[in-house]
């Protein structure tokens, strides 16, 4: 008997858990009073100042040539939507989708692009008045006000999560449109763009009274309402009909909503992007695997778009006092017997481009005229005549190559020991994890060689300060070379003054012959969407905003 | 049983104490520094130093490791995310019946599958039966899971379009993890119901039964299965343990938010409240089931019954 009602007790709790774990799990947004309808928002009062951005935009498309729903696929659950955390892979994936910002760069090192920000100045030493729309609502129909503004400002600041924002002195508002911004040194060039577009801008009042600090239920301004966030899973955002920017000539690249409802679906296996999109799951992937991309290339039923990836991978050398690595000729000699072509064929091919220099043509500022220029294009003989003239033998030197342990950081691994192999130098590659790499990358008796990737901010000179900024790092390279004259021409092309194309060529010339860091190649990021998916948009951030993609007629119909 | 039952979850205390110490030291030594890997690569040494002093990673360790544990014992509190800014606890519970569901359908399908197959190879030792059965036993432990759930996608998702090939949408979203993750299982299952049938089925009783003119099928479900479970038991809970655990590339390939994939998200950013409070959730999950199969075998076989009735007595006569 006992027995009998064990084995059914433990049938039942079974099923209960099944059924538990089964169930579809939802986190509504919480009921919102009704926002004002588009005709009772206040309309655009003020012509542009002199000083406003003025974006060149079309006017959204009508409502009725809409296509209903995109599915786009994202790589990690941002599994927290609060404005004012850090970035992780999920939160970078949505937030522009979710929320709406002072500005924003329509590219990297392009033009600023009015948001919620109309116009904004520089009125004083390191002083900025910054006037907004009067009429931003959000979706809860609460009025975003400077008041607002400055708060979301303070708070984000005080988290201390949003990096360029540890740049502010303060920033009050003056009065219900305008924001005076005090910062602690002159900015260079970007750098009031940055933190301009940084900060998400909410409603104290909506903020507040969220029991989860937006967590899960964000009230934002943007073109889109979250109705549905199911954690770890997917997003669904649906246009708002009564979005407070009416002008057609402010509704700039990021506010636009071409598309009736969106879904972001979480795709954490590589593998499931490709079958996501054959099964008809998703419409726009951009974590295809290499091994994939060949099904959708020639294709008909799917477009792929190739965007150059922000990331540079370079070779830096140990600088550290005595390391037979300050030797430039042995440097050099190096740099010649790698073949970057080569290397793209064999990691990426067809999505990967060889580098002139740490940085890519995405960066402002980047001089077109350095790919005609040699940049230590591979040969083997001139790679033995240097490293003759560095005074070393072949078989002497042993290197050890810290990389990180993905995929293609081995791939490049192994392809630089075999070519240093040519060359006479053994190489020991030594790939870690990236928490273990990011630790250690700063000591300088981890490596001798790093294989590393660098990206930065909106222009060139942003990737070089990574590396090169002697500031930065104890007095140092990234990479311990002390060098005066290179810091004296970062400093002098960093600065807005000195931003100009004979100061950036000027550094390029003089970090092409010290290199102290050589610039490898770029991967291309490659977006594979439904063929109806016409123009493919995305952020600095390289992040897809499927709400200015262009679609097809008869898309999702 | 009372008491036995009291006394296995006292002992719980110390177990549960060690996982949490253990893993919280192996935290606090591998390198990696949560404060970088939570800011742009940008950041200065300064702000650095200012997150560390934040989430509190320059306190010692025995204060570290103290305020961890307070937070636990007194609140059941395991602190926050540091990356996500979430509780931790909010989160596993969140995310714990998404993994308990594989876990028990897996279990579920191991024993139905598994058991049977374990029987016909035994009654069937060296025959067809037993060949088959063997057969498809090697097959499913020598596979492994991840490479069987995607060929279950290709197949049933891309080719046939009958299952969804990820996502956590309803119950037809859990049968190809479920299947590719019980397939191991079910082989594990089957070899070990084989090795304990025949030996059970040699057994003199067995022959008694015979000779006392028996049928096979009654032999077989009455004297030969109840006693050959034993060891059957252990590895359906040691596997329900293992499951819970190790779900992690199973939810990884079908994008299902468990506690497997939430532990790994952890580690590879370093976030220590969300990796110690993992690990410490499922050790007590593995040690709850762990004392749940005690007392299946108590129910099941009754010298373990009559053992436990002998002290009761004794206590009493004493």
């Amino acid at each position: 008997m006992k027995r009998k009602f064990l084995v059914v007790f433990l049938a039942l709790s079974m099923l209960l858990s099944v059924l538990s774990g089964c169930a579809k799990e939802v986190e509504k947004p919480v009921e919102e009073p009704a926002a004002p309808a588009a005709t009772e928002a206040p309309a655009v009062t003020e012509a542009p100042a002199a000083t406003e951005v003025p974006a060149a935009t079309e006017a959204p498309v009508e409502e009725l040539a809409l296509p209903e729903i995109v599915s786009i696929a994202i790589g990690a659950d941002p599994a927290d939507l609060a404005p004012f955390v850090g970035m992780s892979m999920g939160r970078i994936a949505v937030l522009k989708t979710i929320y709406e910002y002072l500005i924003e760069t329509d590219s990297m090192g392009g033009a600023a692009v009015p948001m919620i920000a109309k116009s904004w100045e520089k009125t004083g030493d390191k002083v900025y008045k910054i006037t907004i729309f009067d009429n931003v609502y959000d979706s809860a129909g609460n009025h975003i006000t400077a008041a607002d503004v400055a708060w979301s400002y303070n708070t984000a600041k005080e988290l201390g999560n949003l990096r360029p924002l540890g740049d502010i002195v303060s920033i009050s508002a003056v009065d219900d449109v305008t924001v005076n911004l005090e910062v602690k040194s002159n900015f260079g060039p970007g750098g009031l763009e940055k933190v301009l577009s940084e900060c998400p801008i909410v409603s104290q009042k909506a903020y507040e009274a969220s029991p989860d600090g937006f967590a899960t239920k964000p009230i934002t301004s943007g073109p889109y309402l979250l109705t549905e966030y199911v954690p770890g899973s997917s997003l669904t955002f649906e246009r708002r009909e009564d979005y407070w920017q009416t002008d057609p000539q402010y509704r700039t690249l990021f506010s636009q909503a071409n598309v009736k409802k969106i879904v972001f679906k979480v795709i954490t296996e590589a593998a499931q992007n490709a079958i996501a999109l054959e099964t008809g799951n998703v419409d726009i992937a951009a974590g295809v695997t290499q091994d994939d991309l060949a099904r959708f290339m020639n294709n008909p039923a799917f477009t792929t778009f190739n965007f150059l990836d922000n990331l540079t991978q370079n070779l830096q050398f140990n600088g550290s006092e005595g390391h037979p690595l300050t030797n430039k000729e042995l440097r050099q000699a190096i740099a010649y017997a790698i073949d970057t072509s080569a290397m793209c064929e064999a990691v990426a091919p067809g999505a990967c481009t060889p580098a002139h220099t740490i940085g890519n043509p995405n960066f402002g500022g980047y001089l077109k005229k350095w790919e005609s220029e040699p940049y230590y294009e591979y040969d083997l003989e001139k790679a033995k005549e240097l490293f003759a003239a560095s005074g070393h033998t072949p078989g002497e030197l042993t290197f050890k190559l810290l990389a990180q342990n993905d995929a293609r950081s081995g791939l490049m691994a192994q392809i630089i020991q075999a070519q240093l192999g040519e060359l006479g130098i053994a190489v020991e590659i030594s790939q870690v994890e990236s928490a273990v790499y990011n630790q250690i990358q700063y000591d300088p008796t981890a490596y001798d060689l790093l294989l590393a990737m660098s990206a930065g901010g909106d222009f060139i000179f942003s990737p070089w300060q990574l590396v090169y900024d002697q500031n930065r790092y104890n007095g140092t390279t990234s990479n311990f070379f002390k060098d005066d004259e290179l810091q004296s021409l970062l400093a002098t092309v960093s600065s807005l003054e000195g931003f100009n194309e004979a100061n950036v060529d000027a550094f390029q010339q003089y970090q092409k012959e010290q290199l102290y860091a050589y610039g490898m190649l770029s991967f291309n990021s490659i977006i594979v969407a439904d063929s109806g998916v016409l123009k493919v948009v995305r952020d600095t951030r390289g992040q897809v905003i499927p709400g200015a993609c262009e679609y097809a007629a008869d898309f999702n119909k | 049983m009372g008491r036995y039952i009291l006394k296995r979850l006292i002992w719980m205390i110390p177990v549960v104490l060690g996982v949490t110490i253990l893993v919280f030291s192996i935290m606090y030594l591998i390198p990696g520094d949560p404060a970088k890997m939570m800011l742009s690569p940008e950041a200065t040494p300064e702000e650095i130093a200012a997150k560390r002093e934040e989430l509190g990673l320059n306190e010692p360790y025995l204060v570290r490791l103290g305020k961890f544990l307070g937070g636990i014992v007194f609140r059941f509190d395991f602190g926050d995310s540091w990356v996500y800014n979430q509780p931790v606890t909010k989160e596993l519970l969140n995310r714990f019946p998404r993994t308990l569901t594989i876990a028990v359908i897996c279990i579920g399908l191991q024993i139905i599958i598994g058991i049977p197959l374990g029987i016909i190879a035994a009654v069937n030792q060296n025959g067809l039966g037993d060949r088959i059965s063997m057969f498809i036993a090697l097959f499913g432990i020598s596979l492994p899971n991840f490479w069987i759930a995607l060929m279950l996608i290709l197949f049933f998702s891309v080719k046939l379009g009958w299952l969804p090939p990820f996502g956590i949408d309803g119950f037809k979203y859990y049968i190809l993890p479920c299947i590719a993750n019980a397939f191991p299982g079910i082989a594990t299952q089957a070899r070990q119901t084989r090795s304990s049938m025949l030996e059970v089925i040699r057994s003199d009783y067995i022959t008694t039964a015979r000779a006392k003119g028996m049928s096979e099928l009654q032999i077989l479900l009455k004297h030969a299965l109840p006693n050959a479970l034993l060891p059957v038991i252990t590895i359906i809970g040691n596997g329900m343990g293992m499951l819970l655990a190790g779900t992690v590339v199973i939810e990884s390939i079908f994008s299902i938010p468990g506690i497997g994939m939430y532990l790994v998200g952890g580690i590879n950013s370093r976030d220590y409240n969300i990796v110690q409070s993992s690990v410490i959730f499922l050790a007590l999950a593995f040690t709850f089931i762990m004392l749940l199969v005690d007392l299946a075998y108590a129910f099941i076989d009754p010298r373990i019954k009559a053992q436990f009735a002998r002290k009761h007595k004794r206590g009493h006569h004493a």
